[in-house]
């Protein structure tokens, strides 16, 4: 059907007429002539839209609206969102109303006689009376509202219009604030009434009453929760677009249980119709307001008295009443009138008095009038000196005299509300870093009380006076004793102001600790986008600060997004060009080159008008676009993104494009339901197949090129197999809206996977299948199997799965911060992954995955059943100790073996380096301890009688001059290694039992033993210190300035000890297990790893005791071990290894850095104005230094 | 969905033909318009769309047994596939024999209008006819000048009425666009129908 306009663009009118509807689509419903008055030059134009719209809305619907009836959910004249009456929404004149409410008449049924029984008068209103009925049908009391002046053919047709108006509204608004209307109808009599539950209780007022006066048992607290619901009902209401107008105490009644409920909608007007009600008080010029005088004249003439409209309506007592509507302003009230009624309410709540009566004099209603257009109520805290500035904050916001002042809806004055009465930070008040840390301590008090009582002394006023008020609410003399702290805490803040500024600063830090152990669990817990988010705020900071870039190494390690890029909003598809560059399409038509290597944008073109689909040649020279909007397939020359060739491919659209492997075609499928191959060169049409089954999806090559499987909306599975006529249906699925297809390494075995969150494996020979998989998040948007491998992905809502072909229960996953996730492409080397998606705050973005987690973990050999390590100070090889005594020397680099040789008969326990490298120690089994020249692998020296109790048994000195061993009868002794001389035996007879031994600098040696002592010794054998420590301990070393030492004990704490003072510095906590190995980093001091039985490695700031990085080594090994025994950083710091039961585990510790900078550039442009002081050029410039030295540092051939 | 609808379809599960009928009968008006609408002017020169709705009912009644997902959306849903389906097939039976409709079209807005209308006799008072008439003629001429994906939304969104969800998921867009797009394709047929 080609014959059709190629031009989608609107004149002026036409685009603001399509602006027009999308507003009524939308829900802020737009009267038309409002909508005209914003758009004066087209008005002529719009007009006519808007006939010609109206007529052939009529015209279809008159059609077609028998066969399946009007829908809710869609737009049109004939199902508005918003409230309304029954009248054509289109026209809003009088006239047409009181059309429909004459036929609403004559379809109301008069009620039968004996239906209700009036009981008594309620209440009585310019409009109409209140009864409370019996209703005998149905056995229940009612509240019934009978139209006062008789007869519906004698009423004045505008009140009867608006006496139906508010049956309406109230009946369409369903809220348990908002009494509903049970029925309409006309009584025995001709009157036209409604009905409405009956509400028991009391109302606002005289709630307030009560808080103020001596009797009853309502507080102020518990009537806040009143104005919070009442917020909250208008919330709605305002929602609806339906506008109170007459908010007072009078009409909110509270139930016996708190229920809470908004009463007389008789004044309410339904936002963009035409008010027909005229509530206008006292015009502009008093002195014309004859009428209204005349009509005022019965009403009482007391402050407070109701006041009555032109047409008689009770209006509320103008002290409530928003300065708009007291002017008469009427077509400027909106919701935020409705605020000021509220905030007038929480005034009177808070000081007892109403606003602009609080002198308590005699005021004429008229002042009063005139008060509320001209001045600002009297301040409360004049009045009520005790009430807490948050809540005086909140009313003076809700009261501001100018509409754009106040809370743009009551749902956020009912949040202030609610975070006052949670103690969180009040928006109307103070926001700053004082204010929220205040109220973090007054919710935290006991961490509070632990970070320093200094901190407390100055705000102890404010916390007290907070926490008093609570309490004293019900007592009532919080008010003096609240003063009197205020007091105090004034006369003594100046003299306090810099010890509380210090407590401030750690009280920071720990709320900076506390914020990046949430992010921690949040991302444990799956939450990835909040977690990140929170992380990078920390980073972003403070770079140089440990705990939150070691947080973030951590998170990457699990959550491993090498970079993001932002594209145009809505939908994105994305695919590897080659290992290091992606190719993305967006919404926007634009197809963009990015580079891995540089995290940079390299190149971009317009393809199509709006989003396509693209597919990757498999030699990738070549790039196929489908176009979404434009129904054109386009191939472009790959990496220049040349045109090289054009063809109309589908009438509804192109929805997927595929390759065949060899290039010689590719297939299309579109919106319209048909699989087309395409030659290339050429572009001719080779074969085609419609199966009117409704979108086709994903139509994949097999890995021979010579089965094409694609799925359908309405037909399922389909497979066309070699030269067949056409595709046979292979499964079958209900209807979906999305489907994917991977073909397996294994030929003609491929898996579909679609939204109703099944992948279903299929072997149409064989019939072999396994699965289905499941996808947790429920949609399955694309699919892969992961090269040989033989691992499936598949992406979806916020998650990435990995299933283990080999082994289908075993699944990894991914959380993807981002959002609905729309495509994953496996790069050619299968180590990354690059994704698709909807980005969370609006954009799409395009992010590249490593295809597994914490891919900078290696093992060595795992055929070395490793015992001892130690890396040589050359920073070249690790030496590896294994059961049978023999000593492996790889490469630190690769892991790869250099030379092994025996150094004993049984299993390795200890190794140490001299400062050169060129001796090593080696301790074993054996009771043996040899000294080896490493080059000429001969012994230098061999001394017996040496016992292996831990993993730290011998220290060997940096000049290979001494050796500290630990002897027979648990004692410790100093050996020369040249003359076998034991210049120090320690104990030297009984005594405690040594465990490990070190030496310090000067010939003092330091002892852990079972004793929970610490011992250090002098180079003359005294004893110099010795130390009380929680526990055994186990292991000793020290720090590479010789000044600290750390000593894991069995009591699963660490020791962190001055080597001057002899005094324990620091004990860390956390390890759940036997602390069986420490080791202090080569160049920063302040770090430390550890091991222990709890099968953790984990990393520690020294300078706060913070617990860094928890490895948890089952995670990485996938084993049940249950032992991690010796930790080494490697001598440049940037490696650690650690034992792990019999396995040796790397970590590169820098691998993570590459996440961080590849992220940094999007995290800069989200993030980087909201953080103060932020150094961008600094960091930036380490991202590209990070970005451009070689990655993966290490060469381990993968781990995984 | 009417509760008379669900009984319909539960009564059409049990085998009663009549159940199908009467849901045919139900759909036919909304079935006619969107035949009409989504022919084209080609077609419509070529035959009847009343001959297209007939054969559409026909189908429809001989493969029963093929409808699987019974509520009256998935009923809606495949009666409007099936004539979707059967008017393309027409499209490229006349494009495949060279009969180029758009040079044999009788062209009439009159006679046009005529078959549109009669879709409306069971909704128009004749009092009505007249007007309608021209106005039925136009708002068909402006459709056919739509461009595809816009006569689809319009349909599938007035004729059809399917939700936008629901339209998003036919037509593979979010809701959002389906609504831009629903509000854009509006706009143009009113500027379509409101020349200057």
């Amino acid at each position: 059907m080609g014959h059709t306009e190629s031009s989608e663009q609107l004149s002026p009118a036409g685009a603001a007429f399509a602006e027009f509807l999308m507003r009524r689509e939308s829900g802020a419903e737009p009267g038309f002539e409002e909508f005209c008055a914003e758009h004066p030059e087209l008005r002529a134009e719009l007009r006519r839209l808007h006939e010609r719209w109206s007529a052939m809305m009529r015209a279809l619907d008159s059609v077609v609206g028998d066969a399946t009836g009007p829908r809710s959910d869609e737009p049109g004249p004939e199902a508005s969102p918003q409230l309304g009456p029954e009248s054509d929404p289109e026209d809003s004149s009088g006239e047409a109303t009181l059309d429909s409410a004459a036929s609403l008449l004559s379809r109301l049924g008069t009620t039968r006689r004996d239906r209700y029984s009036t009981k008594r008068e309620i209440a009585r209103g310019g409009m109409g009376v209140v009864y409370k009925v019996w209703d005998v049908d149905l056995r229940r009391n009612l509240a019934m509202k009978v139209l006062a002046r008789g007869a519906p053919e004698r009423i004045e047709p505008r009140a009867l219009s608006r006496f139906l108006e508010e049956a309406q509204i109230t009946g369409q608004l369903e809220h348990p604030g908002i009494v509903a209307v049970h029925e309409l109808g006309l009584d025995a009599h001709g009157r036209i009434y409604f009905t409405m539950p009956l509400v028991r209780g009391k109302n606002l007022q005289q709630i307030i009453d009560e808080v103020h006066g001596a009797a009853g048992d309502w507080t102020l607290i518990r009537a806040l929760g009143v104005i919070i619901r009442v917020c909250e009902a208008m919330g709605y209401a305002h929602s609806k677009g339906v506008l109170h107008r007459d908010l007072k105490p009078s009409n909110v009644m509270v139930g016996a249980f708190g229920e809470t409920h908004v009463m007389d909608w008789g004044l309410a007007r339904v936002l963009g119709e035409a008010d027909r009600r005229d509530i206008l008080i006292v015009p502009e010029a008093e002195e014309v307001s004859t009428e209204l005088r005349t009509v005022r004249r019965d009403a009482a003439e007391t402050p407070g008295s109701p006041l009555v409209t032109r047409d008689g309506d009770v209006v509320g007592t103008p002290v409530f009443m928003s300065p708009e509507q007291a002017h008469g302003w009427i077509e400027e009230m909106g919701p935020t009138s409705d605020v000021y009624s509220i905030g007038a309410m929480l005034y009177y709540l808070l000081t007892g008095r109403r606003p602009f009566l609080a002198d308590d004099r005699e005021r004429s209603t008229e002042a009063v009038l005139k008060a509320v257009k001209s001045r600002v109520p009297r301040p409360i805290h004049e009045l009520a000196p005790s009430v807490p500035v948050e809540l005086e904050a909140i009313c003076e916001k809700a009261m501001g005299r100018d509409p754009a002042d106040r809370y743009a809806s009551t749902m956020l004055m009912a949040a202030d509300l609610r975070a006052f009465l949670e103690m969180r930070v009040v928006s109307a008040h103070d926001t700053s870093t004082f204010a929220l840390l205040r109220k973090w301590i007054v919710r935290n008090r006991w961490l509070a009380t632990a970070s320093g009582l200094a901190m407390l002394s100055l705000i102890g006023g404010v916390i007290l006076s907070t926490t008093l008020f609570f309490q004293a609410t019900e007592e009532r003399a919080f008010a003096i004793e609240q003063k009197r702290l205020a007091d105090i805490a004034a006369a003594t803040a100046a003299s306090e102001r810099a010890r509380a500024d210090r407590s401030a600063r750690r009280i920071a830090a720990e709320l900076r600790s506390t914020t990046i152990e949430r992010a921690r669990l949040l991302a444990r817990a799956g939450t990835a986008g909040p977690a990140e988010d929170l992380l990078w705020r920390a980073y972003l900071a403070d770079p140089h600060e440990r705990h939150a870039l070691w947080t973030l190494r951590e998170y990457y390690s699990r959550q491993p997004s090498l970079t993001r890029w932002r594209v145009a909003p809505g939908r994105a598809f994305a695919e590897h060009l080659d290992d290091e560059r992606v190719l993305s399409t967006s919404s926007d038509g634009v197809v963009r080159l990015w580079n891995l290597r540089t995290a940079e944008l390299d190149r971009e073109v317009q393809a199509h008008e709006g989003l396509c689909c693209l597919a990757v040649s498999a030699a990738g020279d070549r790039l196929a676009t489908g176009g979404y909007e434009d129904l054109a397939v386009k191939i472009w020359g790959l990496p220049g993104l040349t045109l090289a060739g054009e063809v109309e491919a589908h009438l509804e659209g192109v929805r997927a494009v595929a390759w065949h492997p060899n290039g010689s075609r590719l297939v299309s499928s579109g919106g319209d339901g048909v699989v087309r191959e395409w030659s290339w060169p050429g572009l001719s049409l080779v074969r085609e197949h419609d199966a009117g089954l409704g979108v086709c999806f994903d139509p994949t090559y097999s890995p021979s090129g010579r089965d094409l499987a694609f799925m359908s909306a309405h037909g399922g599975v389909h497979l066309w197999s070699g030269d067949a006529a056409a595709p046979t249906t292979v499964g079958r699925k209900p209807p979906i809206r999305r489907g994917a297809i991977a073909f397996g390494a294994e030929e003609g075995t491929f898996f579909a996977g679609s939204s109703d969150g099944e992948i279903h494996e299929f072997h149409p020979t064989t019939g072999a299948a396994r699965g289905p998989f499941q996808a947790w998040n429920g949609t399955i948007r694309d699919l892969a199997v992961v090269g040989a491998q033989q691992r499936l992905l598949a992406v979806g809502y916020y998650r990435l799965d990995f299933w283990d072909l080999a082994a289908p229960g075993r699944r990894y996953s991914y959380h993807l911060p981002a959002g609905a996730a729309w495509t994953a492409s496996v790069s050619p080397d299968t180590k990354r992954v690059a994704i698709a998606a909807d980005g969370k705050r609006g954009d799409g973005e395009i992010s590249v995955w490593e295809s597994h987690p914490r891919a900078g973990t290696y093992r060595l050999d795992e055929r070395i059943p490793a015992s001892a390590l130690a890396f040589s100070p050359d920073r070249r090889t690790l030496c590896v100790g294994d059961e049978d005594g023999v000593v492996h020397i790889c490469d630190a680099h690769s892991g790869v073996e250099l030379r092994s040789f025996r150094a004993h008969r049984s299993k390795l326990m200890g190794m140490d380096f001299n400062g050169d490298g060129s001796v090593l120690a080696t301790v074993a089994y054996d009771a043996q301890c040899h000294v080896w020249h490493l080059a000429s692998q001969s012994r230098l020296a061999t001394f017996d009688g040496v016992m292996t109790p831990t993993t730290r048994p011998i220290d060997l000195s940096a000049d290979a001059a001494e050796l500290a061993c630990i002897g027979p009868g648990a004692s410790a002794f100093v050996v020369d290694v040249q003359s076998g001389h034991k210049r120090a035996v320690v104990p030297p007879g009984a005594g405690p039992k040594s465990l490990s031994v070190a030496l310090l600098p000067g010939g003092s040696f330091a002892i852990a033993s079972n004793d929970r002592r610490f011992q250090i010794w002098s180079a003359a054998a005294e004893e110099k210190a010795g130390v009380p420590v929680t526990g055994t301990g186990v292991t000793i070393s020290v720090s590479p300035d010789g000044r600290r030492m750390a000593t894991g004990t069995w009591s699963k704490t660490i020791e962190i000890i001055d080597s001057e003072t002899g005094r324990v510095a620091r004990t860390l906590q956390g390890h759940s297990g036997t602390v069986w190995d420490t080791a202090f980093h080569p160049t920063d001091p302040n770090l430390l790893a550890s091991c222990a039985d709890d099968h953790t490695v984990r990393l520690w700031d020294l300078s706060n005791g913070q617990s860094l990085v928890t490895i948890d080594v089952r995670e990485e090994i996938g084993n049940p071990i249950k032992r991690a025994s010796t930790v080494r950083f490697s001598p440049d710091g940037l490696t650690l290894a650690a034992i792990c039961y019999n396995t040796v585990l790397v970590w590169d510790l820098t691998y993570y850095d590459r996440h961080i900078a590849g992220n940094l550039s999007n995290q800069l442009s989200r993030l980087g104005p909201e953080i103060p002081g932020l150094d961008e050029e600094s960091l930036r410039a380490w991202a590209t230094s990070v970005l451009a030295r070689p990655w993966p540092r290490l060469g381990f051939s993968p781990g995984h | 969905m009417t509760l008379d609808s669900l009984e319909l379809l539960r009564r059409m599960e049990a085998g009663h033909a009549d159940a199908l009928e009467q849901l045919l009968e139900r759909n036919l008006p909304a079935l006619r318009c969107f035949v009409r609408l989504r022919c084209g002017p080609e077609i419509r020169a070529k035959e009847e769309s009343s001959d297209l709705v007939q054969s559409v009912c026909r189908e429809v009644l001989s493969n029963l047994d093929r409808f699987q997902y019974p509520s009256e959306n998935g009923f809606q849903q495949w009666l409007f596939l099936t004539a979707a389906r059967k008017i393309k097939n027409r499209y490229a039976y006349y494009l495949a024999a060279k009969r180029d409709a758009r040079r044999e079209r009788r062209s009439s807005a009159s006679e046009s209008a005529d078959a549109f209308a009669g879709c409306y006799a069971s909704v128009c008072t004749p009092s009505r006819e007249v007007a309608a008439n021209e106005q039925i003629a136009e708002i068909e001429a402006a459709f056919d000048k739509l461009p595809e994906h816009y006569r689809e939304v319009i349909l599938l969104s007035r004729v059809v009425k399917l939700s936008s969800e629901e339209i998003a998921a036919r037509m593979d867009k979010t809701e959002g666009a389906v609504r831009v797009l629903l509000c854009r394709a509006l706009a143009r047929l009113a500027e379509r129908l409101a020349p200057n």
